[in-house]
This record gives structure tokens, sequence and C-alpha cells, in this order.
């Protein structure tokens, strides 16, 4: 797993009550897809990063932008 | 409704990461496949010849199963070629759409091929060779010399495709970019 840790998208998560498994369902992939998106073992395409953001209600800023250090 | 759209909607929807972890697998399954077969087909002809050249067989003979096999083989390898090429690519590295011909890269390529087919054709042979008259029956010097000449076969047979496909996928590239512009 070579990625960044999605912190946010967790965080996001947990705010909305959502398990892992209710995430996965809601946006039509396996709870194992999730998880490794959130510890970065998995580079998601931009149409369900936009799925994701949807049933969060958050934006793609919010959970996949990376600031430059 | 399809059968298509039947199937679909009793598959429900499908995980893109699975899709891709299982395009990945069965692409070196593709590969190995392919490759398996080829060392076959080698083996079966470097046989062959050799139980002919040393009078165990008067005929070299191929069977239509296995000449069914090798055309089958054929179409599925210039069918994967002719698709990728209709998509715009040769190749899925960083001259994959380039607008020269990369001659150094491609050549490269082209000597490993020629380099591991070459070896790969002295060796069946010489195996072929042990197999049917023994160790003392190996003519390596006559094995090597094939291998080598085959390995130029191979060598100006890949560069060649390379070069024509690359000039097919270009062009298509520039049909496709016509299709959306705006």
């Amino acid at each position: 797993m070579g990625g960044t840790k999605n912190v946010r998208l967790k965080v996001a998560r947990v705010e909305s009550g959502l398990s892992q498994a209710d995430l996965a369902s809601a946006v039509g992939v396996t709870r194992q897809t999730i998880g490794l998106i959130e510890a970065g073992g998995y580079n998601p395409t931009l149409n369900l990063c936009i799925t994701i953001c949807k049933v969060l209600n958050k934006t793609l800023n919010d959970l996949f932008w990376e600031e430059r250090e | 409704m399809s059968i298509k759209e039947f199937v679909k909607r009793h598959q429900g929807m499908r995980d893109e990461r699975i899709v891709a972890e299982t395009n990945k697998i069965y692409k070196k399954g593709f590969l190995a496949l392919t490759f398996g077969l080829l060392v076959f087909f080698t083996y079966d002809t470097m046989r062959s010849q050799v139980a002919f050249v040393n009078g165990l067989s008067d005929t070299v003979e191929v069977s239509l199963s296995l000449m069914i096999l090798y055309a089958w083989l054929f179409v599925v390898v210039l069918a994967c070629a002719l698709a990728s090429t209709l998509k715009g690519f040769v190749d899925d590295g960083r001259f994959a759409e380039t607008d020269y011909f990369p001659a150094g890269y491609f050549a490269l390529w082209s000597f490993c091929a020629a380099l591991g087919s070459g070896f790969a054709v002295a060796l069946l042979r010489a195996l072929a060779e042990f197999e049917l008259v023994g160790a003392s029956g190996i003519m390596w010097a006559a094995d090597a010399v094939l291998g080598f000449s085959f390995s130029i076969l191979i060598f100006l047979a890949c560069y060649a495709n390379f070069y024509l496909a690359f000039r097919a996928a270009k062009r298509r590239r520039e049909t496709l970019a016509l299709r959306f512009e705006d």
C-alpha cells in the first residue's frame, strides 16, 4: 500500500454516522474497497470519488484534494 | 430487455477495484498462457523436425487439433494487437502516444524478444534431440545457428510490426482527436 491514508474520508464517514459497510453499500462497492481507500491502498476513480462525496455531502476538495506542503 | 441487460441487472453494481484487480490477474494469466502455448508449439515443431531428420518419422506431421490451436492463438493475439491499435496505442509505457516513432525503445524491445526467442528455439531444439536421440545426438552448433537465425528473423519481424502498428495507432489517434474536437 503505497498511498497516503485518507483520514478526512474516515472522519467524514464517521461524522455521517456510517460504517464502512454502510458507505460501501451506498456507493456500490465492497467494504474492503472503502477500507482500502481510507488506508491509502487503493486509488479510486473520479466517478467513485464523486459518488462518495455526494453520499457524505462533501466536495472533492474536502475529501480528496491534498495541499502541497 | 436484451440478454446483456438482463445479466447486468442481476449482477448488480460491480466494484471498480475488484474489476481492476481481476483485470490485472487475467492479464498475467493471459501472458502466462500465451507464453506456455508458444513454448509448447515451438517444442512440438522442433520434435517433429528432429524425428524427421533422424529417420524416426517419415513426415513432419501436425494434427488438425493442433493446427486449430495454432490458428486460435494467432487470432487471439492478433485481435488484442488490433484492439489496442484501434484505441490509438501500441504500448503502455511513456512512448504510448508520442508523435514520433521511438526507434531506440522499440529496437530494445525487439532485441529482447529476439534474444529470448533465439535462446528458446536453440534450447528446445537441443531438448527435443536429447529426448529422441540422446545426449550424443545433440547438435549444439547447428542448434545455435538455428537460434541465431531465428532471433534475426524475430528482431526484424518485431521491429517492422512495431513500426507499422505505431503508424496505424497514430493515424487512429488523429481520427479520434478529430471526433472529440469541439
